[in-house]
């Protein structure tokens, strides 16, 4: 498996970098580090940028790693499936987006 | 304080088995998970099934339960009965993840042990939490931006060490370009840590509150522009709405109804800005005069159209 030192949030409002080592990951935001690499493998998330051993991702990244988990613990699923759920969950939204705009064409 | 009704809030009988029970809850844990559901309150909901779970799984708890009797409703005010006694024997901590109790469960089976809101740590230091809220703003503010004072209701630990709640005013930059479901970050503004640990940060959701005119889909926007009959055939200029005031449009002649016309860049702002898409909508004037009437009749005559010719008819 390989090996990450340090995981890279880039803050959305800001300029600000938010750096994040495995052990704060796993003490902030109850990650495991076996599954966040279960779920990086998965593709769930794509780093923005890799530098020799640290990763960077934009903090879109750890919004969907927080619903993966919070699906795996809940229901009971696993990663593969909470991955799948969410990917379903991402097409749901957008045919949700193009029927508005369909309904919204076609009313008076 | 409101009585709860666990067997109503999970659709049971009181007879409910053991299976039962945990189908239940399963169910209505997949169809309430706030990331998954598109129910109203969904977050509410899937406590208030998980805290009603907790206590029909656990055959202590349930009897327990149980024996406040079957004569209460759901939200008649409700007072612990005296020589009410509930002690935990071991075992059974409940899952993590559903938040707090409510005072309800706490009158009757006290608090924590439930709901993984505090971490049990050996050394003298821990981050403070993070808050999560969700802050609602309106299209023209998530496209150019905007600064919103909020006040923040939040519980802090007095020197005692007794929660209460106060509360924060925070101004909050929203930054142009965001898009439903994406997190402000601010840092420090979550809870206090304890000993050298850092202050927790808030993090607030975005939801992009429904416009009249424009939907938005990923970053670009879209809108139907009705046209007249004359206009979609020998082409014609028109003025569009975007989100940054009007502009020209260019309508080529023989257009349709439906057809896509792109302004490149009018879309929401970000590294690459968003268009915007404008759907034609031909709209048919109905003939009110008599010469209105005659014209409708010359095209008739002088322009030979079948518009079902696809269907063969």
């Amino acid at each position: 498996m390989r090996k990450i030192n340090q995981i890279i949030f880039s803050d959305l409002s800001s300029n600000e970098k938010l750096i994040f080592t495995l052990t704060e990951f796993h003490d902030r935001y109850q990650i495991d580090e076996t599954l966040f690499l279960e779920m990086l493998e998965e593709g769930l998330i794509e780093p923005q940028k890799q530098e020799v051993e640290d990763l960077y991702f934009d903090i879109q990244s750890l919004q969907r790693l927080q619903a993966a988990l919070r699906l795996h613990r809940d229901l009971r699923v696993n990663i593969p499936g909470a991955v799948l759920a969410l990917e379903l969950m991402d097409e749901l939204e957008d045919l949700r987006k193009e029927l508005s705009i369909l309904q919204r064409h076609f009313e008076k | 304080m409101e009585y709860k009704d666990y067997y109503k809030i999970m659709g049971l009988e009181r007879n409910a088995s053991a299976e039962d029970i945990k189908r239940a809850y399963r169910r209505l844990a997949r169809k309430y998970h706030p990331d998954v559901s598109k129910e109203k309150n969904a977050e509410e909901q899937f406590k208030a099934v998980g805290e009603a779970y907790e206590v029909l799984k656990d055959p202590q708890k349930r009897t327990a339960y149980d024996q406040l009797g079957a004569n209460w409703q759901s939200g008649q005010e409700f007072k612990r009965p005296s020589g009410w006694q509930y002690a935990e024997r071991g075992g059974d901590q409940g899952d993590a993840g559903f938040g707090n109790t409510s005072d309800f469960f706490e009158s009757l089976f006290g608090g924590g042990g439930f709901g993984g809101r505090q971490r049990t740590r050996h050394d003298f230091s821990q981050p403070g939490q993070d808050f999560y809220g969700k802050l609602q703003v309106s299209l023209e503010d998530a496209f150019h931006g905007a600064m919103r004072d909020m006040q923040i209701p939040i519980t802090e630990l007095d020197q005692y060490g007794h929660p209460h709640t106060v509360k924060k005013s925070l101004k909050v930059k929203i930054p142009a370009g965001v898009k439903t479901g994406q997190q402000i970050r601010l840092s420090g503004q979550g809870g206090t840590g304890i000993g050298q640990g850092a202050k927790g940060d808030l993090y607030l959701e975005i939801e992009i509150l429904k416009h009249p005119q424009f939907e938005i889909m990923d970053k670009d926007v879209y809108c139907t522009v009705p046209i007249a009959p004359w206009e979609a055939a020998l082409g014609a200029t028109v003025t569009v709405p975007t989100l940054a005031g009007k502009v020209d449009l260019k309508i080529p002649p023989g257009s349709q109804s439906g057809h896509k016309l792109r302004l490149k860049g009018r879309g929401l702002p970000g590294q690459t800005p968003g268009d915007q898409y404008v759907i034609l909508k031909i709209v048919v004037p109905v003939p009110t005069t008599e010469s209105a009437k005659a014209l409708y009749e010359k095209m008739a005559k002088e322009m030979p159209f079948n518009p079902r010719e696809k269907m063969g008819a």
